[in-house]
């Protein structure tokens, strides 16, 4: 079971890499993400994530994340890999924090690849990808 | 023009004669315009994600093109097997970012803004 309601929240577990300098989080084993179809990015890390798979590394990029009381905030990124062991899949795409983040968000930028169904009255999630 | 023979499942049979009914009566053929119409656009559909999915990964130093490949996989090879030390790499795509997004509702607005 790769994708399941946490209390409220619908979740995924996934891997998060960075191919160019071979770096994987976690290591071993799959990390919890959150699905927000609110977040019209890709990829939301904490920075001790981004930091651990080196994408500090990089010369990043930066863009701005409008919140939801309309003030924004500056992130920033560069392109990596989620890996979702449940789809046998893996996506790329632009993958980014902001300071104070703690958790991973997975946002309609990943989103769009996969068919999700949530049925809350029995509390089941199904995910396939879109092919 | 071929004939298919194809197997729906209740739920969906149902569904498809509602709307041909809906759609075209009781007259001949409605059925197969419908499918066909139908499969037109899912091809569409299909066809835009694909496109989607043509995308070019650079990589740039002090603006010059080190490497390119259609994966980040196929790029992390590129540079490794020509030497190129990645630190300092600038990474980006032919699809490119939106410098604007709405960061949704997981971020607490009480973190430092601009």
């Amino acid at each position: 079971m790769n994708s399941y309601f946490l209390d409220d929240t619908p979740v995924l577990e996934i891997i998060i890499r960075n191919p160019v300098m071979n770096k994987s989080f976690p290591s071993e084993g799959t990390v919890i993400a959150v699905l927000d179809t609110g977040f019209e990015g890709f990829l939301l890390i904490p920075e001790t994530v981004f930091k651990g798979l080196s994408f500090d590394q990089f010369s990043t990029e930066q863009r701005q994340l409008v919140l939801a009381n309309a003030l924004s905030i500056q992130s920033v990124g560069t392109f990596g890999e989620v890996v979702i062991p449940s789809l046998k899949n893996q996506f790329s795409g632009f993958i980014e924090t902001v300071k104070g983040v703690e958790e991973i968000v997975i946002g309609t930028e990943l989103i769009k690849n996969m068919r999700i169904a949530l049925d809350y009255c029995t509390r089941r999630m199904e995910v396939t990808s879109c092919k | 023009m071929g004939t298919i023979t194809i197997s729906l499942n209740d739920d969906v049979e149902k569904k498809l004669r509602s709307i041909v009914r809906r759609l075209y009566g009781s007259s001949k053929g409605g059925m197969s315009k419908v499918i066909e119409n139908a499969l037109t656009n899912y091809f569409a559909i299909l066809d835009k994600s694909a496109d989607y999915e043509k995308t070019v990964f650079k990589a740039l130093r002090e603006g010059n093109v080190v490497a390119e490949a259609s994966t980040l996989e196929e790029l992390a090879s590129i540079l490794k097997s020509r030497g190129i030390e990645p630190r300092g790499l600038r990474i980006v795509s032919t699809k490119p970012i939106k410098p604007v997004v709405r960061g949704g509702y997981r971020m607490r607005p009480t973190l430092s803004h601009t």
